[in-house]
C-alpha cells in the first residue's frame, strides 16, 4: 500500500528545500556562509523600499493619543468630545 | 479601502485634530484588558443602542467592539460606527459632535491613577524593540487596491537572547540565532498581515527555520565606536549579520510563505544591549487568513522590513501576538525538518523541533 498522505509530505518536503536552495543561491551567501559585503550594501537600500512613504503615514497627522485616562482629561480641558478608534490589532503596531 | 487610507483624508485630518480628542486603541486592551482603563470605555459602549454593534459584540460571532466610538470625557456615548468610507466618517463625526454640544458631559475628576495606569503589555527591561513592516511588492495587477496596504507590527527581542548571541558570537565566528528568537520570526512576524490580522502560524505549520549568524566584526578595542551620540567610549559594538531561510504552510496548504531574511543586529557587549537591529526579507506567499480577504491570486511575492525603534509608541503597542507564547513560542515536534541538504553553505543550519523549543 503506498502511504499518500506521507509521499504528499514528502513532496512537500522536498519541494520547500529546493525552493529555499534556490532562494539562497539567489541571496548572495559568501562561500564560507556568511553574507556577502555587497548584500549587506544592500540592506538599508531594501529595507528603505519597504518603509511607509509620508503620503502612507498622512494617518499619522491626527495626533492620536493612547492613553484613554489622559485623553478624557485633555477633553475636559478642551470642552472636546473623545473620538475612539478601536481595532483589533492596534493601528499603530498590527495592520 | 484601510482604515489609514481613511484618515489620510485632509478633512478628517483636520476635523479630528481640532474638534476632538483622537485616540487610537486596541481591542485586546480596551475590550478585553483588565483594567480600569477597559472598565471605563466598555461601561460606555454597553449604553450604545445599535443593533449593528450588537451583532458584531456577539460572543459566537466576531466578538469585538472594532470600530470608530465618539464619546464624552464623563462616559456618555455619542455615537459608534464601522466603516472605512470617508463620507460616512464625517457624517458620523458632525452628528456626534453635534449630539455633544447638544448635551455636553458634566465634568467627572479623573483619577491621577488612572492616567498612570498601564493599559497595555510593556516591552522587557534590556530588551530590544523593532518595528516590522510588510508589503506585497510587486503588487500583482489588477489585485484589490487593499493588497496595496503596509503590515505593521513590533517585534520584541528578550535579554537573555541578546545575552545568547553576545556569548555565541565570542565563541565562534559562525552560530545559530536565539531558537526563541527565531521561533518568534517564524510564527508571528514573518506572516502575511497586508490586508489586516492574520491567523498567527501555529507550531506545526513551521516547515523550515534555519538561521545562521556570522561575526561582522568582534567589538574589541580597536572597534569601540565613538559615532553613536551620546556614547562616553563604554561601549563595544560588536556587529553580527544573519541569514535566514522560512517557510510555513497551513495543513492543507491553502495558506504559505516561503523565503528568507537577511540582518544585521550591532551588540553592545558592554552595556548587554542591541544598538542596531535592520533586516530585510523577500518572500513568496499565497492564500489568505480568516480576516484578511481579497489576496493576489495565486502566489504573490512579500517583502519585510525590521529595524530597530524605541519611541514612546514602541513602549505602548505591544507586538499583536503578545498574547500567544510570544517569550517562548513553540515550534511542534511534527513540523521539524531537516535542512541540510537545502543549503549547501549551511554547514549547521539550526533546525528547529519540539525538542530544541522550550
Amino acid at each position: 500500500m503506498i502511504d499518500r498522505g506521507a509521499t504528499r509530505e514528502k513532496i512537500r518536503q522536498i519541494g520547500t528545500a529546493i525552493c529555499c536552495a534556490v532562494i539562497c543561491c539567489q541571496a548572495g551567501l559568501a562561500a564560507d556562509g556568511s553574507i556577502s559585503s555587497s548584500t549587506l550594501s544592500n540592506l538599508d537600500k531594501e529595507i528603505q523600499a519597504v518603509l511607509p512613504t509620508s503620503k502612507e503615514d498622512q494617518w499619522q497627522q491626527i495626533p492620536w493619543r493612547r492613553n484613554l485616562m489622559q485623553a478624557r482629561m485633555e477633553a475636559q480641558q478642551l470642552h472636546r468630545p473623545i473620538f475612539v478608534w478601536v481595532m483589533n490589532g492596534n493601528p499603530f503596531g498590527c495592520t | 479601502m484601510n482604515r489609514r487610507f481613511t484618515f489620510s483624508d485632509a478633512t478628517l485630518i483636520q476635523r479630528l485634530s481640532q474638534q476632538f480628542v483622537p485616540v487610537s486603541g486596541d481591542c485586546s486592551e480596551l475590550q478585553f484588558g483588565k483594567t480600569k482603563t477597559r472598565d471605563w470605555i466598555m461601561s460606555a459602549v454597553k449604553k450604545i443602542d445599535d443593533a449593528e454593534l450588537r451583532v458584531q459584540m456577539n460572543p459566537l460571532k466576531d466578538n469585538t467592539v472594532q470600530g470608530l466610538f465618539v464619546v464624552g470625557s464623563d462616559g456618555t456615548p455619542y455615537g459608534w460606527i464601522n466603516t472605512n468610507d470617508v463620507k460616512e466618517v464625517n457624517d458620523f463625526l458632525s452628528r456626534g459632535l453635534a449630539l455633544f454640544q447638544h448635551a455636553a458631559p458634566d465634568t467627572v475628576p479623573v483619577a491621577p491613577e488612572l492616567v498612570q495606569e498601564i493599559w497595555s503589555q510593556r516591552p522587557p527591561a534590556g530588551g530590544c524593540v523593532a518595528r516590522v513592516f510588510s508589503r506585497i511588492s510587486p503588487l500583482p495587477p489588477g489585485c484589490d487596491p487593499l493588497n496595496a496596504s503596509i503590515g505593521r507590527d513590533h517585534l520584541w527581542i528578550y535579554p537573555a537572547e541578546i545575552e545568547e548571541m553576545i556569548r555565541s558570537s565570542a565563541a565562534s565566528t559562525e552560530f545559530e540565532l536565539p531558537k526563541n528568537l527565531v521561533a518568534r520570526l517564524v510564527r508571528f512576524h514573518l506572516i502575511d498581515n497586508v490586508r489586516g490580522e492574520p491567523d498567527m502560524w501555529r507550531p506545526e505549520e513551521i516547515r523550515m527555520a534555519t538561521f545562521l549568524a556570522h561575526t561582522v566584526n568582534d567589538g574589541n578595542a580597536a572597534n569601540r565606536e565613538t559615532s553613536f551620540a551620546g556614547n562616553d567610549g563604554n561601549s563595544a559594538i560588536r556587529e553580527i549579520s544573519f541569514e535566514g531561510v522560512f517557510s510555513q504552510s497551513t495543513a492543507n496548504d491553502k495558506r504559505r510563505l516561503s523565503g528568507k531574511l537577511t540582518g544585521i543586529i550591532k551588540l553592545d557587549t558592554i552595556s548587554r544591549t542591541i544598538t542596531a537591529f535592520r533586516a530585510f526579507g523577500r518572500a513568496q506567499a499565497w492564500g489568505r487568513s480568516t480576516f484578511t480577504p481579497k489576496q493576489p491570486r495565486g502566489r504573490f511575492p512579500i517583502i519585510f522590513a525590521m529595524i530597530e525603534t524605541g519611541d514612546q509608541v514602541a513602549v505602548e503597542v505591544p507586538p499583536e501576538a503578545v498574547s500567544y507564547d510570544y517569550e517562548q513560542p513553540q515550534i511542534a515536534a511534527s513540523a521539524s525538518m531537516a535542512v541540510s541538504g537545502a543549503n549547501s553553505a549551511n554547514e549547521n543550519p539550526l533546525i528547529l523541533d519540539g525538542s530544541q523549543a522550550k
